[in-house]
């Protein structure tokens, strides 16, 4: 299997296979995370497109990668940050606003979507730079060395920004937590 | 050590991210602290639904993502349909407006040419223009001489081959 460098170096030559084989490689990926930082299916699908369109029409400007993830992951993420500044300037809160997902799968129970719904609603009140570090570690699970080069932070602005989230997260899910019991 | 410093522990532990942190320390003061404990069951449970909600949105990504990009066909097609969006050019300009702005190129093409030979025709006598003028053989050569504050004009020109 050709890996994600080598296939963006044929993309940079003009091969449209390879493009395509990156996009089917990253789209998931880029779709949940698109998902958790924006909280609309329908805006991580365009955030999506987006950004695989743009990689696609400014071909010749792709830099000689290193890390194709990650470069995507960047690309991404600075999307989001504008569209989310867009949502502020507009009054309009995006995050959260699509109707709850299904959970009728085999293993769901009315515990686990209560929790689901709770970590949703968790994950949306909090700050973006919060949000981008959990989302990046807990969905994606990349590595702080990973998280820090995709927002720009050191390894050690990763590791406290993922711990003020942390602190975050307890301190919201706090009630719901001593409602259900300990466990 | 406080509160705060074994958090931040417990959450590189997560990670594992650690290093070589004493982990035995770390549990003892888990059993006897609730705040910390509760701290550590919360990342455990936020761990544990934030990976059945990724899978419900890959179900998701699948129902609403194209499996394949919608690409423009053909060699050297690489700007994408989408792209022409944010372009001042629109594939579908209409035909009678191709044609008009192709009528007004021509007639600004003919006024210029125009202009340029009534001015030549126009030289006044003993100017290198009108000197040129009445050589009828020969490519003129025009060589600006700029000299502050005049500006000097001479001409010269190149018999043609063969004369």
């Amino acid at each position: 299997m050709r890996s994600d460098e080598e296939l963006a170096d044929a993309f940079r030559s003009g091969d449209d296979g390879a493009f395509s084989t990156l996009y089917e490689r990253y789209r998931r990926p880029l779709f949940v995370f698109g998902v958790r930082m924006l909280g609309s299916a329908q805006a991580a699908g365009d955030l999506v497109q987006d950004t695989f369109l743009g990689i696609y029409e400014r071909h010749n400007e792709l830099p000689r990668l290193n890390n194709f993830r990650g470069w995507l992951f960047t690309v991404g993420r600075n999307r989001c940050l504008t569209l989310l500044r867009q949502q502020k300037t507009r009054g309009r809160l995006g995050v959260g606003a699509d109707p709850e997902p299904r959970t009728d799968g085999p293993g769901a129970t009315l515990e686990s979507e209560e929790e689901s719904r709770l970590v949703r609603r968790t994950l949306a009140e909090m700050l973006p730079e919060h949000r981008e570090v959990l989302v990046l570690r807990e969905y994606q699970e990349l590595s702080y060395r990973e998280i820090a080069g995709i927002t720009g932070a050191t390894e050690s602005t990763v590791k406290a920004r993922l711990f003020r989230a942390r602190q975050a997260l307890a301190g919201m899910l706090r009630p719901a937590l001593e409602r259900g019991g300990e466990p | 050590m406080t509160c705060e410093d074994r958090q931040l522990q417990l959450s590189l532990l997560m990670d594992a991210e650690s290093g070589g942190l004493e982990q035995a320390g770390l549990f003892t003061h888990l059993e006897d602290c609730a705040e910390c404990r509760h701290f550590f069951d919360s990342l455990i449970r936020f761990r544990s639904t934030a990976r059945q909600d990724r899978e419900e949105i890959l179900r998701q990504a699948d129902e609403l993502l194209p499996a394949r990009l919608p690409l423009p066909a053909g060699p050297g097609a690489r700007r994408p349909l989408g792209a022409w969006r944010s372009s001042w050019w629109r594939p579908g300009l209409p035909a009678p407006a191709a044609i008009a702005l192709a009528g007004l190129l021509l007639v600004a093409g003919i006024a210029i040419g125009a202009g340029l030979a009534a001015r030549l025709g126009r030289a006044p006598q003993g100017t290198p223009d009108a000197e040129l003028a009445r050589q009828p053989r020969g490519v003129p050569i025009y060589v600006y001489v700029c000299s502050m504050p005049q500006i000097e004009v001479t001409g010269k020109s190149i018999p043609a081959a063969g004369n």
